[in-house]
C-alpha cells in the first residue's frame, strides 16, 4: 500500500485529463499524477480513427489517434507522471483518492487539488424502453467502435442503427467501409442528432436508408439477434402501430445518447446538475467541492474535442492557481453573492458552466444547446433589464453546440444572467437611401469579404446613381426565394403563376445584374452570417440591421 | 443531368440542386444555395467530390492487432470502395513511425495512405 | 461410450443444483445435465431469493380467481369476491405448505457454507385495504399451521410509515413485517452449489440437452444427450420450463403445467435510498405482486417486478414486453411515487411453471408418475429457489423410496469457499492478495470494481460465457451494462479457455458475441459495398 501527498491528480487521460495536466504543469504546478484505466493515455481518442478533431484548436483536421499523440507528446516533453491501468475507485470531499495499480497495488493519494476527466459512457437499449428478446449481437456503437477499429473483429455483417448521434453514424460509414451492410439508420427525431458533415458523409455518402422519426422497439431472436421491429412516431414520441415492420439483421448498434460517468463525482458529493448530467461548475471549472474541479465530457457531451481540450486547460490552470495560492485548507469557491449564476431561457436546453465569479477579468465562454432546429435566431444573455450580449444566428440546432462569450466587462451589478434563444420574425438591412453619399464602402467590403478582391462587379450591393436628381440608392441582391421562371412568359412562384416577373428583377437569377462574372451564378445576398459587413461599414448610416423579435 | 448535395457548410444544409451538362460534365447551374459558400461547396461535389479515407491495417509482428492510418490528401469519392479492398490485403510490419506511409501511392492515385500513430512491437 | 450412473438429474437450475448437493452426501454416482453452457440459466434466471415469509399465494391469487382462471389473461381489476374461496385440501397444495415450513432457517444456513452473501434485509407485505388485511390473516393461518410464521409481525400504518419513510401514506394501511428476512443472490447461489457438488463427487455436464430417453428392459434409462449417452438407474426431472418436455420422452406425464410469466427490471442503486426494505404488495390485477428490492448486495441495484398470469400458454419466457413495464410501474408508484422508468438500466424476463390448479390453487408435485418408476418429476414454482434446500430433500425421500440406496458419504464436505469480492475487502486484504496474484490489481469492470483476477477466478469455476463472468463476479451488473468490460472479459475468456474471440459465447448456445475478423468481408467479397 502506498501513500502519497501530491499537489495535482489528474482522474482520466482523454483528451480533457491530458490538457489539464499540461496546462498545469506548464502553468508552474511540478508535482500533476495523471491515473489513467486504460493500458495507454489518451482515452476514447484511440478508437476515433476518423478525422475533424483539431479543426478550431490546432487550426487542421486531424484524426484521433494523431490528435492524441500531440498531446501524448507533450506530457512526455514536460515529465508528467502518469500512472496506466490504474483505477480509482474511491474519491471523497476531501480529495483522498483510493486507486488500485497494477505494481504498487492499493494507492492512497490525498490531493491538494482533483481534476476529473472522467469523460462519460453510453446509454443501453434498456434505458430507452426497447423490448423484446436480450440475445448477443446487441452492442453500443462505442463498444462496437473498440471491437472493429482497436480489436479486429466485426460483430457483424447486417447491420441496423438506433439513433443518429454523431458515433452511430461514424460507425455506419466504419461499417459499410468494412464491407458489412447497414441496413437502417433509425431516428425518432424528425432532424438528424449529430453534424450535418456526418450525416452527409456517413449516411447519404453510401445511401444508407435513413428513417427520421422512427425508433425500434423490440428485439427478435434467441441466442443472435435476428431482426428488430420498427415502428413511426409522433411528435411526442408515440409509436404509431399500424406501420410496424420488421427488419432482419445481425446486428443492433445503439447509439441513444452519452451519459458523463459521474459515480465518483457523487461519491465525493459533487452536486450535479440534471440539465447537463454534469457537475455544476463555474468558470474555473471548479466543482462545489472545494478543489475538486472537472472539464471535459463528464462535465457536459460536447460536440468537439476542441471544446473539450479547451474546458481542460482551464480547469488545469485554475487548479494550479488554487494549488499555487493556497496556504493549508482550499479556499471555498465562491458561491452565493460572490457568483452569477448562468441559467438557460427560452429554447436553450442547458448551459455550461453554470456560473461566474463576479470577479473575473477574461471574458468567459457558455457553451449552450438549443432546444430544437431553428432559423433566423438571436441568443441573447441578460438579466432581464439589458442583454450583455447579442448575436444573430442563421440556423441553430440541438445537435451543435453554441458558444456565447460573456464579456467580462460589461458584468456590473448582476446576480443571475439568462441565456435564451428568440425566433426573429424578420431580418434585412434597412435602406435609408436620403443619407447615402455614395462613398461605395459597401460594395468594396462586400466584395472584398466573399471574393478576396475588391471589384463591385462581385459585391451583392451596388450603388446606383441617378444622374438627374444626383441621388445615390443602394440596392441589394436578394436572397433565395422560391422562384421558378419559365423565361418566355410565365413565372411560377410558390405554386402561384404569375404573368410577369413579381420579382424586383434585380434578384432574378437569370436576369444580367448580380451575376458572379464568368459564370451562371447568379450572387445572393447572405447577411455575411447575420453580421453584414456593408451595415458595419456604412459611414453615414443609410444601412441599419432591422430586426423585430417574433411574438 | 441533375443532382442534389446537401451542403455542410452551415447547419442550414441547403439542398442545392446542380445541373450539370451530359456530354461534357460541365457544371450549368446550382440553385438552391441561400449563401455563396454553398456554390463552391456544391460545385466541387457535383464535379469532383472527394473524401479523406479513415481506416485501419492488419499488423503482424506486433501487439498492436491493427494500425489505424488515413489518406493524406483527399481520395476521389467513387474509389474509396477500390481502395478499401486494395487495403485489406496490407499487412504492415513495426517500426513505422506516424505520418509514415503505409501504402504508397495506392491505386495509381497519388495518394499515400499514412498512420495516424506509431507502431512499435 | 455410455456413461455409466446411478442418478441422473436433468437441469441444472437451483433444484437441480441443490438435489445434486443434497445427494451428494450420500455415496452415490451422480450426473447432472444441463442443456446451456452454464447453470442456472432456465427458469433459475429470473427469480427474486429471498426467505419465506409469506405464502405468495395468497397475495398472488387474489380473491375469487377460481373459475376460468386458466383462461384469463391478466384477470380482472375491481372489487374481489371473497365468497366461496378456500384452499383445499390437496396433497399437493399441502406439501407446497409442508415444504415451505421445512425451509425455515436453511438458506441462511446454506449461504453461509457455501460462502454466498446473505442479507437480512428484512420484508414487508403491504396491505392496501382490508381485504388484503383479510388475505394477511388467511396467509399467516397458513404460516402457523405449516411452521414458518415465527419472524412475522403484524404491523399497522404508523409503524409502516416508520419503516418505509417514502411510502405513499394514503395508500397503505399496514402490513406484514419480517425484519430477520434475508434475500440472496440466486446466480450465485447456483455456480456455489454447482462448485460444491462438483468437490463431492458429482458430474455436471453442461451443454449437455437430453434429445431422447429410452426404457431398457432392466429397468434402466438410456438418455441421449446432446455429448453423448448415459445410462442411469434413477432420473430426476427438474428442468423448469422444459420439465414437461423430458417427461414426454418417458410418458411420465402425469402433470400438466400453465406457466406464468414474470418480468423484472433493474434499477439504479440510487434507488436504495428510497426503499429500505423488500416490499411486496399486491398489483393492480389478480396475480400481480409487486416486489420492490430483493438483492443481497447493500450496494446494488434494486429489482422491481411484476407477475402476470398468462394462462396454460407456454409464453416465450424471454421477451420482455412494453405492456409488462406499465403494469410494473403503475402499481410500483402508487407506493412509491419518486420511482419512474428513467431509473432503469436493465429489464429481465423469464416464467415460472406451475402445477396446473384443477383443484383451484396453486400446487406441487415431487413424484414419480404411475407408470414409470425411478423417474422422479420435480414441478413446483413457488416456493423455489427459497426452498431449494428441503425441495432436494424431499426429492432425496422419494427416491429412497424408489429405492436408491442411501450410504452415507463420509467425505462429503458441506463447505465451498466464495470468490473474493474485491470491492468489499479491506486494503490490508486488497494489498495481500494483489502481492499474491497481481492479476488483482487490475480493474476491469468499473462500474462495480471487479479486478481481472476475480474474472481469471471465475473462469476457472466454470464460467465459460461473458455472462457466467457476470452471473459470478458482477462484471457487466453496474450501470454501464458491459459497456466498458464487455471487450475486455470477451479477451480474457478467449485467452483463459484458449479460444478465438470469435467462438466466446454471451450466454447461451449459438449467441457469439463477434462474428468476423478485420478485413474478412472486404477479401471474401462477400460485401455488397
Amino acid at each position: 500500500m502506498i501513500t502519497r501527498d501530491v499537489s495535482l491528480v489528474v482522474i482520466g487521460s482523454g483528451p480533457a485529463g491530458l490538457a489539464a495536466a499540461i496546462k498545469a504543469k506548464e502553468s508552474g504546478i511540478d508535482e500533476v499524477v495523471i491515473l489513467e484505466r486504460s493500458e495507454e493515455l489518451g482515452g476514447l481518442l484511440h478508437q476515433c480513427v476518423h478525422n475533424g478533431f483539431g479543426l478550431l484548436c490546432f487550426k487542421e483536421d486531424l484524426t484521433g489517434p494523431e490528435f492524441a499523440c500531440r498531446l501524448i507528446e507533450k506530457v512526455n516533453e514536460l515529465g508528467i507522471e502518469y500512472n496506466l491501468e490504474t483505477m480509482v475507485i474511491e474519491l471523497n470531499a476531501r480529495r483522498n483518492i483510493k486507486a488500485v495499480n497494477p505494481q504498487k497495488g492499493v494507492m492512497n493519494l490525498n490531493a491538494g487539488a482533483v481534476v476529473l476527466a472522467m469523460g462519460c459512457r453510453e446509454r443501453t437499449y434498456h434505458q430507452v424502453g426497447v423490448m423484446g428478446t436480450r440475445p448477443a449481437g446487441v452492442l453500443t456503437a462505442g463498444t462496437a467502435q473498440r471491437y472493429i477499429n482497436v480489436e479486429g473483429y466485426l460483430p457483424g455483417k447486417e447491420v441496423v442503427i438506433l439513433g443518429s448521434g454523431d458515433i452511430g453514424m461514424i460507425m455506419a460509414r466504419r461499417l459499410t467501409l468494412e464491407g458489412a451492410k447497414v441496413l437502417a439508420v433509425v431516428e425518432k427525431l424528425p432532424y438528424v442528432g449529430g453534424l450535418k458533415r456526418n450525416e452527409v458523409q456517413c449516411i447519404h455518402d453510401f445511401d444508407i436508408p435513413l428513417y427520421l422519426q422512427h425508433t425500434v422497439t423490440k428485439i427478435h431472436g434467441n441466442a443472435r439477434i435476428e431482426g428488430v421491429t420498427m415502428v413511426e412516431v409522433d411528435g411526442k414520441g408515440d409509436a404509431n402501430k399500424a406501420t410496424e415492420r420488421l427488419i432482419g439483421c445481425d446486428t443492433l448498434l445503439l447509439s441513444v445518447g452519452l451519459i458523463p460517468e459521474n459515480e465518483l463525482s457523487l461519491q465525493a458529493g459533487v452536486k450535479l446538475d440534471l440539465l447537463t448530467n454534469g457537475p455544476f461548475v463555474s468558470e474555473r471549472m471548479e466543482t462545489t467541492i472545494p478543489g475538486i474541479f472537472a472539464c471535459g465530457n463528464v462535465v457536459t457531451v460536447y460536440d468537439l474535442v476542441d471544446y473539450v481540450m479547451w474546458s481542460g486547460e482551464i480547469a488545469g490552470k485554475s487548479a494550479a492557481t488554487l494549488v499555487k495560492g493556497k496556504k493549508t485548507q482550499a479556499r471555498k469557491p465562491k458561491r452565493g453573492k460572490e457568483s452569477i449564476s448562468i441559467k438557460a431561457g427560452n429554447n436553450v436546453r442547458f448551459v455550461s458552466p453554470q456560473s461566474i465569479d463576479k470577479e473575473i477579468e477574461d471574458d468567459v465562454d457558455i457553451y449552450i444547446r438549443v432546444t430544437e432546429p431553428m432559423r433566423n435566431v438571436e441568443i441573447s444573455a441578460g438579466d432581464g433589464n439589458e442583454d450583455i450580449y447579442k448575436k444573430i444566428y442563421r440556423a441553430v440546432t440541438p445537435g451543435e453546440m453554441v458558444v456565447v462569450r460573456i464579456p467580462a466587462k460589461q458584468l456590473k451589478t448582476h446576480n443571475e444572467l439568462v441565456i435564451k434563444c428568440e425566433k426573429l420574425a424578420w431580418l434585412g438591412i434597412n435602406i435609408n437611401f436620403e443619407r447615402c453619399t455614395g462613398c461605395r464602402y459597401c460594395e468594396a467590403i462586400c466584395s472584398f469579404g466573399h471574393f478576396d478582391e475588391v471589384n463591385p462587379v462581385k459585391s451583392c450591393i451596388r450603388i446606383y446613381n441617378d444622374l438627374q436628381s444626383n441621388v445615390y440608392f443602394p440596392i441589394i441582391a436578394g436572397p433565395y426565394t422560391d422562384a421558378k421562371c419559365t423565361s418566355q412568359r410565365f413565372v411560377v412562384i410558390q405554386g402561384i403563376e404569375y404573368d410577369a416577373c413579381a420579382l424586383c428583377p434585380i434578384c432574378c437569377p437569370i436576369r444580367p445584374f448580380f451575376m458572379e462574372p464568368g459564370t451562371e451564378n447568379s450572387l445572393k445576398c447572405d447577411m455575411c452570417g447575420m453580421d453584414p459587413m456593408c451595415v458595419q461599414f456604412c459611414s453615414s448610416g443609410a444601412l441599419t440591421l432591422a430586426t423585430e423579435k417574433e411574438e | 443531368m441533375e443532382k442534389e448535395v446537401i451542403c455542410i457548410v452551415c447547419p442550414l444544409g441547403c439542398r442545392i440542386n446542380a445541373v450539370v451538362d451530359d456530354a461534357t460534365g460541365e457544371l450549368k447551374s446550382i440553385l438552391g444555395n441561400e449563401c455563396h459558400e454553398g456554390v463552391s461547396y456544391a460545385k466541387k461535389e457535383v464535379t469532383s467530390p472527394e473524401r479523406v479515407l479513415t481506416t485501419t491495417v492488419i499488423t503482424e509482428g506486433s501487439s498492436q492487432p491493427l494500425l489505424p492510418v488515413r489518406s493524406n490528401k483527399p481520395l476521389p469519392k467513387g474509389k474509396l470502395k477500390e481502395v478499401m479492398r486494395e487495403l485489406a490485403y496490407v499487412k504492415v510490419k513495426p517500426p513505422l513511425k506516424i505520418g509514415e506511409a503505409a501504402a504508397k501511392n495506392i491505386l495509381n492515385t497519388k495518394v499515400d495512405i499514412i498512420a495516424t500513430r506509431s507502431l512499435t512491437t | 461410450m455410455t456413461r455409466e450412473t446411478e442418478v441422473t438429474i436433468v437441469g441444472g437450475g437451483v433444484i437441480g443444483l441443490a438435489t445434486a448437493r443434497e445427494l451428494s452426501k450420500y455415496k452415490v454416482d451422480i450426473t447432472l445435465v444441463e442443456k446451456e453452457p452454464d447453470v442456472g440459466w432456465g427458469t433459475t434466471k429470473c427469480t427474486t431469493s429471498q426467505d419465506l415469509t409469506f405464502d405468495a399465494a395468497y397475495f398472488f391469487q387474489g380473491l375469487g380467481a377460481i373459475e376460468g382462471f386458466k383462461d384469463m389473461a391478466f384477470g380482472p381489476p375491481g372489487e374481489p369476491n371473497l365468497v366461496g374461496w378456500e384452499r383445499k385440501t390437496d396433497p399437493h397444495v399441502d406439501l407446497r405448505g409442508r415444504i415451505m415450513g421445512r425451509s425455515v432457517g436453511t438458506m441462511e444456513k446454506l449461504c453461509k457454507e457455501l460462502d454466498v452473501p446473505y442479507v437480512s434485509c428484512g420484508n414487508i407485505w403491504v396491505c392496501k385495504n382490508k381485504y388484503d388485511y383479510y388475505l394477511l390473516d388467511k396467509g399467516i393461518q397458513h404460516a402457523k399451521k405449516y411452521g414458518y410464521n415465527n419472524g412475522n409481525k403484524i404491523i399497522d400504518k404508523k409503524t409502516l410509515l416508520e419503516l418505509e419513510p417514502n411510502i405513499n401514506p394514503d395508500r397503505v394501511i399496514g402490513g406484514l413485517y419480517s425484519p430477520e428476512a434475508g434475500c440472496f443472490q440466486v446466480f450465485r447461489l447456483c455456480s456455489a452449489l454447482a462448485e460444491n457438488a462438483r468437490q463431492n463427487g458429482v458430474n455436471i455436464l453442461t451443454d449437455s440437452e437430453v434429445k431422447a430417453i429410452e426404457r431398457e428392459r432392466g429397468g434402466s434409462f438410456i438418455l441421449h444427450t446432446a455429448k453423448g449417452d448415459i445410462r442411469t438407474r434413477f432420473v430426476v426431472n427438474a428442468a423448469g420450463l422444459d420439465g414437461w418436455k423430458v417427461a414426454a420422452m418417458v410418458k411420465a406425464n402425469n402433470f400438466s403445467t400453465f406457466t406464468i410469466k414474470i418480468q423484472f427490471c433493474i434499477l439504479d442503486k440510487k434507488v436504495r435510498n428510497i426503499v429500505k426494505h423488500h416490499v411486496l404488495a399486491r398489483g393492480k390485477y389478480n396475480f400481480q405482486i409487486v416486489n420492490i428490492g430483493a438483492t443481497a448486495d447493500e450496494d446494488a441495484s434494486v429489482l422491481l417486478g411484476h407477475a402476470a398470469f398468462f394462462g396454460s400458454k407456454r409464453w416465450d419466457h424471454r421477451i420482455t414486453e412494453r405492456e409488462f413495464m406499465e403494469r410494473i410501474f403503475i402499481p410500483a408508484r402508487e407506493l412509491y411515487p419518486m420511482i419512474s422508468e428513467k431509473d432503469v438500466i436493465r429489464t429481465v424476463a423469464g416464467s415460472l411453471t406451475f402445477e396446473n390448479p384443477d383443484s383451484g390453487d396453486i400446487g406441487a408435485r415431487i413424484e414419480t408418475a404411475p407408470n414409470v418408476p425411478r423417474f422422479v418429476n420435480v414441478v413446483i414454482a413457488f416456493p423455489g429457489s427459497s426452498a431449494c434446500v428441503a425441495i432436494a430433500e424431499v426429492v432425496r425421500e422419494v427416491l429412497e423410496q424408489e429405492g436408491m440406496p442411501l450410504v452415507k458419504n463420509q467425505k462429503f464436505n458441506p463447505r465451498s469457499e466464495g470468490i473474493t469480492d474485491f470491492s468489499k475487502i479491506t486494503d490490508r486484504e486488497r494489498d495481500a492478495i494483489i502481492a499474491k496474484n497481481p492479476a488483482y490489481s487490475h480493474m476491469v469492470c468499473r462500474c462495480e470494481t471487479v479486478p481481472e483476477g476475480e474474472i481469471i477466478e471465475a473462469i476457472r469455476r466454470g464460467a465459460t460465457t461473458v455472462d457466467g463472468v457476470k452471473q459470478r463476479v458482477r462484471a457487466g451488473m453496474g450501470r454501464c451494462q458491459g459497456g466498458f468490460c464487455g471487450p475486455r472479459v470477451l479477451e480474457i475468456l478467449s485467452r483463459e479457455l484458449h479460444k478465438p474471440k470469435e467462438e466466446i459465447l454471451l450466454n447461451s448456445k449459438g449467441s457469439r458475441v463477434l462474428y468476423y475478423k478485420s478485413k474478412y468481408l472486404l477479401k471474401e467479397g462477400e460485401s455488397d459495398y
